[in-house]
């Protein structure tokens, strides 16, 4: 198999974790009546925005790659910073969003409440199912392209880690909307 | 054990005191409307200070608020 198809295999079976993790974790709760209308939280709002933003710049980012090929992409300077401000830019919406909502918790703020803090608190269970699995199957599919040469290219250590982290940024907001069902 | 359950009668109160709005006793007791919301359908239990709180704005104790209902099953 293609490493570039091994490498939407790795995002897309990190975002399969977190996806199933959110069907496993759905209320056991009968559902709510029909007229009875549930706003959603501040803190909901934000991790909708967040996941949206994020997986939009993920998105350019690997569809960069794609176009280009993955060897192309890291040759060209102009291709290669394009595709880490892309990557960056999650990490400054996600990351920034996250530091604030922290210190939205740590202050007592009045944006979020006591489920909302606890919501918040349980998140990060989420990032770890959806880092092992793209980790792992990062691992599998170089070992198995690779295998025969015994090196793995550059770049793709680089990819690797982006992936990762993405993954890693997005599971805080994917946790939050999984605390929301389980509540 | 016997499975305790938390009701409530924050929907009763709401309307006795002027027809008091979700949103309104959301921003009064310092909690999102939803969760107003999902304590008026019994399905979430608040912790004892959001419950004192609520108690407070509609001028009564806990224990007129909340009840506990325990069942044996």
């Amino acid at each position: 198999m293609s490493i570039v198809l091994w490498s939407i295999l790795a995002l897309v079976g990190g975002f399969g974790a977190l996806w199933f993790a959110a069907r496993m974790t759905r209320s056991g709760s009968p559902p709510l009546p029909d007229d009875v209308e549930l706003p959603a939280t501040p803190l909901q709002r934000i991790s909708r925005w967040g996941i949206g933003l994020s997986v939009l710049l993920a998105a350019a980012a690997v569809s960069l790659v794609l176009v280009n090929g993955a060897e192309a992409t890291f040759e060209s300077d102009a291709l290669r910073i394009t595709f880490t401000l892309l990557l960056l830019a999650i990490i400054v919406v996600v990351g920034a969003t996250t530091i604030w909502l922290r210190a939205q918790v740590s202050r007592g703020g009045g944006l979020l409440d006591e489920r909302d803090r606890e919501i918040l608190g349980r998140a990060p269970a989420a990032q770890v199912a959806g880092m092992l699995v793209t980790l792992a199957i990062w691992i599998v599919g170089l070992a198995e392209h690779f295998h025969d040469s015994g090196v793995v290219p550059v770049f793709y250590l680089y990819l690797v880690f982006w992936s990762v982290v993405v993954v890693d940024l997005v599971g805080l907001p994917v946790g939050v909307l999984i605390g929301y069902r389980r509540h | 054990m016997p499975k305790a359950e938390i009701t409530n009668c924050i929907r009763r109160l709401r309307f006795e005191h002027g027809e008091m709005t979700q949103q309104e006793l959301s921003d009064r007791a310092g909690c999102s409307r939803q969760t107003v919301v999902l304590l008026e359908q019994g399905r979430y239990v608040p912790s004892l200070s959001l419950a004192m709180k609520i108690a407070r704005i509609f001028g009564t104790d806990v224990e007129s608020v909340f009840e506990l209902a325990e069942d044996d099953g």
